[in-house]
């Protein structure tokens, strides 16, 4: 899903990630600072020589401006990521920063809510049961949106476990306690709200359970 | 999360009152709240879930074991659950089985109609 940047989006972003002020950009590759700013509006292009220069003098490769990302990540757009320990009563600061996340993208409310009961559900597997009773660990849970879908990776290095394989069983075998039946009915919640899950695991990553909403499109002409 | 219990006035009907989250980290402290009233004879139970804000499948077994320990000696009614709350009973494909009602006063009669059944 990552949208083709052009020049000025990308050179503003780097300079201002690298601190430096349109004057002093300017002043190290020998141009003017009103002419770098029309850059970055997109307001002219500057030539291949120019570019050589205002890549140096922000310290990067001059192809890094010109392409658009196209590096693997499982994730579509930067994501921001939470370390928690596993214990229940971080479960509402994990709500929190994911309602946060999701609010600042504008994520509409009912999509909000299924993620978060969805994250609600996976967390808490992960907290009861993805290490020894009683020992402290960490998880990490990652957040990512775009205009179209927003992706929600959960991390740990506990025991190897794929919540997918647990058997739907009918729901009202699921009111059972103890053990493994305890997480069906909260498997079944996650797959329902959730419009897409995978699950992998890898030696040195641990598991990672990631799922998706398609984000619904409420806005929009004509519909 | 809080927890009131309320005593009505009326035949042992329980009262208790929700507010906050009630996701796994509190779902075992409403389990030990309930099962006190769940000790007597009759086990008529209204939960007044209007304070709630969110209800995660932990909450939800709470809510129908202790359905299923009312079944015979008495009633459970959730009170005026949000959408929130709702929505996840539609979800889990439960809300056959657990009784809902818009106020205090409904669920009241429910309870008491079905008394001595």
């Amino acid at each position: 899903m990552a949208k083709a940047m052009n020049i000025g989006v990308r050179l503003k972003e780097l300079r201002e990630l690298r601190g430096i002020s349109l004057r002093k950009l300017a002043k190290k590759a020998g141009v003017s600072a009103s002419f770098i700013s029309q850059v970055e509006q997109s307001k002219c292009q500057p030539s291949l020589n120019t570019l050589r220069k205002i890549s140096e003098a922000l310290d990067v490769a001059t192809s890094y401006l010109l392409e658009p990302e196209g590096n693997e990540t499982s994730s579509p757009e930067e994501a921001i990521e939470i370390r928690l320990p596993n214990r229940l009563k971080y479960l509402s600061i994990l709500a929190d920063f994911i309602k946060n996340v999701c609010q600042k993208n504008e994520v509409p409310v009912k999509d909000v809510e299924d993620i978060l009961l969805a994250v609600d559900e996976a967390s808490t597997n992960i907290i009861k049961y993805a290490y020894e009773a009683g020992s402290l660990n960490y998880f990490r849970v990652r957040i990512s949106c775009d205009p179209e879908l927003v992706q929600v990776d959960l991390l740990d290095q506990g025991r190897e476990f794929n919540p997918l394989e647990i058997p739907p069983s009918p729901t009202k075998g699921m009111i059972e306690e103890g053990g493994e039946k305890d997480l069906s009915l909260g498997i079944h919640i996650m797959k329902k709200v959730m419009d897409d899950i995978h699950y992998r695991y890898s030696p040195n990553e641990g598991n990672r359970l990631t799922l998706v909403k398609k984000i619904s499109q409420v806005k929009g002409s004509g519909l | 999360m809080k927890i009131e219990i309320i005593d009505t006035q009326k035949g042992g009907i329980h009262l208790v009152k929700i507010e906050g989250r009630l996701d796994a980290n509190f779902s075992l402290q409403l389990e030990d709240e309930i099962d006190k009233l769940l000790e007597q004879k009759t086990k008529n139970i209204i939960l007044d879930l209007s304070g709630v804000t969110y209800l995660s499948s932990s909450g939800l077994r709470v809510l129908l074991s202790i359905n299923k320990e009312t079944q015979g000696a008495g009633g459970l009614v959730l009170v005026n659950p949000r959408e929130v709350v709702k929505k996840i009973i539609e979800v889990a494909e439960v809300d056959d089985l657990l009784t809902q009602a818009d106020t205090v006063e409904k669920a009241m009669s429910i309870l008491e109609s079905s008394k001595g059944s």
